[in-house]
């Protein structure tokens, strides 16, 4: 019936637009319901809202929890990105450019935290850590350290992958020229092959960087007292009491990393990335 | 952030030039350089996967934590207690649902990306749904939470509108688990399917229609078809996520609403149960690997190979 | 079948006029070849044709029929793509059975048609394969027997040759031309390349920044191009700036006077244009002023295989000659830094 009301092909046109539409409300809803939520003058979230403040924001910075939270996220993400880069490029360098038969299995290794689940993986860490920590006598679970090294676990595989598609991208040719002309290997490696793939070196960091800071199921189990993530830290509030207050948090945690990803998209087009 | 599992592997093998890279033997030292990550991997997943896995062999004894016995009691307990079999139906089939809903949104959102008028709206479309995914899980349940909490703007709407006479309890059903899912798990099949769509030229669709098909015969005959291989691995990537889900099924589903991810994490933490926490994990790893492996038999045989 | 008639058709992207107020009619059974250099709007006109675009203004028939908002699936066209755009998915016989599924023709009629449409491509014998398994030939037959199952009013062609190598070309340009003969089918062909046009059209239209230059035949267009522009695309010309004095007369800005044989239809009066074969050379200065010879230097001598291709200076520029390599007469062998005449028959000079 509709079908002979509408021009030929409006029918298939709204029905995937609709669809489309429907996907992308789900997509930005949730976010735009946080930001908004967070402006709201009541204690207790009911629409419409009586009146707008700001005043959630001063309430979350004074809590101790968020403002902790967000102080160890800072760091473990930049520690993590920074251990993920420094093994995961020279990584990424011989996944590019070797001939190794075995190259693929080492690839699956390398990539392997993508695949095994993150709630798998941080148990067995803390496992792990905690076995350790029986042999030796040092506590390894629940400290910065374990944390760090949970994150450049899932922060490495991005490295690898934006790093090893920025090798295989560049123009080999320079690199052949520069060893010409004379340079050693490490010459033409720091002066040709590092500046050719800058935007992959900083797209692998940024995105590591995001990773780990809004890391959730890996961070369950390796976090512990002092040593609580800012995603923990919400999600641990979130089972007592949703308010205006946590939605300022998550309003301020998606500034910043809309921040690191506008940079990001500076340097390298985030949709490439995927 | 959710892990992006076979995608991951499957985009990097496409990135690698195809044969032997060209030789680098004659530089020192060369064969080393992948070493350090390959040691992290080793330390940090490789062989804690190993205790877990002889872990999930041992005898439980509350009062000593230190690995004991080796007996298949804890499988034997998962599989027996119809409790834990319908914790893994459970999850099976929110996953599942969470797919099913995912295709039918996420095909629709891919295909208005790729096949985008302007640039301009294309790269607006693939950056929302790019930032919900780098937000992180519990910012967007907490979205959810106040959308669908008893005086949430859902609620309002519905007996606003008259649709309700009262307010509809929302939280703490699994439509809640599975919408909230459905939200977290869309972008990586809109990002997935995307890539794939964009690399089906319009031209087959031009053809088509020089052919007599209008658009909607167009699409089922000659793009959904050449899209299939986009379509399966994006609904794997989403299932094996969805399989996963810890945070929605924690915040929305509430403390009746069980599924597996969350249950490792009870047994761990709170039961202190390690053995069964890690035979719980090693079903949860083994019933994705397994449906992995079987859907991608089954993709190779109907399409050759991916 | 049925004729295909333009009216003021436009299209507009960004700003721009790609096709210009275009008037065009495509005889009943005709082979029509739009020339031109690549962004000339000949692509996009074919894509409206088709209905793959829609113009901004004029309208679009075929036969009686106006198909200007029509969209592509309700024209009854059939297209060879440039790419052939074969569904990589289906086989060859899928792939010719895909219109007549769309216009739900029953199960042992499109066995039967794909059959003789691909008997008449002679791929009779392939039916079973998948496109990727065919040579870039035979995937041009298949897209041609494609378009063609279903009787469309016309075929259209967008540079269905440009991807196939140059020896296949000619082959695959001859079977093409008897086929559409055979079949009657009204058609329009896109295409840059000059020899292809002039070696398969009934008709050429060159068309540049959106409007038609000329239209003719191959012969027409070649042997009295309208303006500069077609005399530059088709063929190589040389040629020489001046001004019209008077009928028949062309003052050369080195104060030459000369006769010359036609005007362009629209010719801007500026030059005298000449083929380089339609010049011969003589030894020694000749007889001036006679109107269709001048003296020239020969500066470089390029041997091209099937000829022998002379650059000379003239007083105020050069003169690029031709002559065919085929009998060696050593009087008509010149070195660099000889004098000689370089005349020409008067009807071969064309005022632009």
């Amino acid at each position: 019936m509709l079908s002979r009301l509408l021009p030929p092909g409006a029918g298939f046109r709204l029905a995937m637009g609709t669809l489309a539409v429907l996907a992308f409300l789900l997509l930005a809803g949730p976010l735009a319901t946080v930001v908004w939520v967070s402006f709201f003058q009541g204690k207790i979230i009911a629409f419409p809202p009586e009146g707008y403040t700001l005043s959630w924001y001063a309430a979350a910075w004074e809590m101790p929890r968020f403002r902790g939270g967000l102080a160890t996220s800072l760091w473990v993400a930049l520690a993590a990105t920074a251990a993920s880069l420094a093994a995961g490029v020279p990584a990424a360098l011989y996944l590019a450019r070797t001939e190794f038969r075995g190259r693929e299995a080492i690839q699956s290794v390398l990539l392997g935290p993508l695949i095994v689940p993150g709630i798998v993986a941080g148990l067995a860490l803390y496992m792990f850590l905690i076995e350790a920590e029986i042999l030796t006598g040092v506590q390894f679970a629940q400290t910065m350290g374990g944390l760090v090294l949970g994150h450049s676990l899932i922060a490495l595989p991005w490295t690898v992958r934006l790093v090893t598609a920025a090798l295989v991208g560049m123009d080999r040719q320079a690199e052949e020229a520069a060893a010409v002309m004379g340079a050693r290997p490490l010459a033409v490696f720091f002066l040709v092959t590092l500046p050719a793939i800058r935007s992959g070196l900083v797209a692998g960091g940024l995105f590591s960087f995001v990773i780990s800071f809004v890391d959730l199921e890996k961070s369950l189990f390796l976090v512990g007292p002092g040593t609580t993530t800012l995603p923990i830290a919400i999600i641990n509030y979130l089972e007592w009491s949703v308010d205006p207050t946590i939605a300022a948090v998550a309003t301020a945690q998606i500034a910043a990393i809309s921040a690191v990803m506008i940079a990001t998209d500076r340097v390298f087009k985030l949709t490439r990335a995927f | 952030m959710v892990e992006p599992g076979v995608q991951g592997v499957s985009d990097l093998a496409a990135t690698l030039p195809p044969g032997p890279a060209r030789v680098r033997r004659s530089v020192p030292g060369f064969a080393l350089l992948p070493v350090p990550a390959l040691v992290l991997v080793g330390i940090g997943l490789i062989l804690p996967l190993g205790l877990i896995a002889r872990y999930s062999l041992a005898e439980f004894d509350p009062a000593d934590i230190a690995l004991q016995g080796l007996t298949a009691g804890n499988y034997l307990k998962f599989f027996g207690d119809p409790f834990y079999r319908e914790v893994l139906g459970r999850t099976l089939a929110v996953a599942a649902g969470s797919t099913a809903a995912c295709l039918l949104l996420g095909v629709p959102a891919a295909y208005a990306i790729s096949r985008a008028r302007s640039a301009r709206l294309r790269s607006a479309l693939l950056l929302l749904a790019i930032v919900p995914l780098l937000m992180g899980n519990a910012v967007r349940a907490l979205g959810w939470m106040v959308l669908l909490s008893e005086r949430g703007i859902v609620n309002q709407a519905l007996t606003g509108l008259g649709l309700a006479d009262a307010p509809v309890r929302l939280m703490y059903t699994p439509l809640a688990v599975t919408l909230s899912l459905v939200a977290v798990l869309l972008p990586f099949m809109v990002l997935t399917l995307q890539s794939v769509f964009d690399s089906i030229s319009p031209v087959y669709e031009d053809a088509a229609a020089t052919m007599g098909a209008p658009p909607w015969a167009a699409f089922r005959h000659v793009f959904l078809p050449l899209a299939m291989p986009g379509l399966f691995s994006g609904s794997l990537l989403v299932f094996i996520l969805g399989m996963n889900a810890y945070a929605s099924p924690v915040l929305l589903g509430g403390p009746a609403f069980h599924m597996m991810a969350p249950m490792v994490y009870e047994q761990a933490v709170e039961a202190f149960n390690w053995p069964f926490a890690s035979a719980l994990a090693f079903v949860l790893m083994a019933a994705t690997l397994v449906l992995t492996v079987l859907s991608s038999r089954v993709l190779q045989k109907r399409y050759g190979r991916l | 079948m049925s004729s295909i008639a333009l009216t003021e058709v436009t299209k507009i992207y960004g700003g721009q006029a790609t096709v210009d107020r275009l008037d065009l009619k495509v005889r009943e059974a005709e082979f029509l070849a739009f020339l031109g250099p690549s962004g000339c709007g000949k692509s996009t006109t074919l894509r409206m044709i088709a209905g793959l675009a829609i113009p901004d203004g004029g309208h679009i028939r075929f036969g009686a029929r106006d198909v200007t908002r029509l969209p592509p699936y309700q024209r009854n066209a059939g297209l060879v793509f440039q790419g052939y755009a074969l569904f990589p998915n289906m086989t060859v016989a899928e792939n010719v059975a895909f219109g007549l599924k769309m216009r739900k023709v029953g199960k042992p009629e499109t066995a039967e048609r794909v059959a003789r449409a691909l008997d008449l491509v002679q791929l009779g014998h392939l039916a079973d394969r998948l496109p990727r398994q065919l040579s870039g030939g035979q995937q041009q037959r298949v897209a041609l027997a494609r378009a063609v199952v279903y009787n469309p009013e016309a075929l259209l062609l967008d540079e269905p040759l440009s991807a196939l190598d140059a020896k296949l070309r000619g082959e695959v340009r001859s079977e093409l031309r008897r086929l559409q003969r055979r079949l009657g089918l009204t058609t329009v062909f896109v295409t840059h390349d000059q020899d292809e046009a002039l070696a398969i059209a009934d008709r050429i239209v060159v068309m540049s920044a959106g409007r038609i230059e000329q239209t003719g035949t191959p012969g027409e267009i070649y042997a009295t191009p309208a303006n500069r522009f077609v005399a530059e695309f088709l063929g190589m010309s040389n040629f020489l700036p001046g001004r019209r004095e008077g009928p028949g007369r062309f003052r050369l800005a080195t104060g030459e006077l000369l006769g010359y044989g036609c005007e362009g239809a629209r010719a801007g009066g500026h030059a005298l244009a000449i083929r380089p074969e339609n010049i011969r050379l003589l030894p020694g200065r000749g007889a001036e002023a006679d109107g269709h010879s001048l003296s020239a230097r020969i500066e470089e001598v390029v041997y091209r295989g099937s000829l022998v291709e002379y650059r000379l200076s003239l007083g105020g520029g050069t003169l690029t000659v031709h002559r065919r390599n085929a009998d060696h007469d050593p009087a008509e062998r010149f070195e660099p830094g000889e004098t000689v005449t370089a005349c020409w028959r008067a009807p071969s000079t064309i005022l632009i």
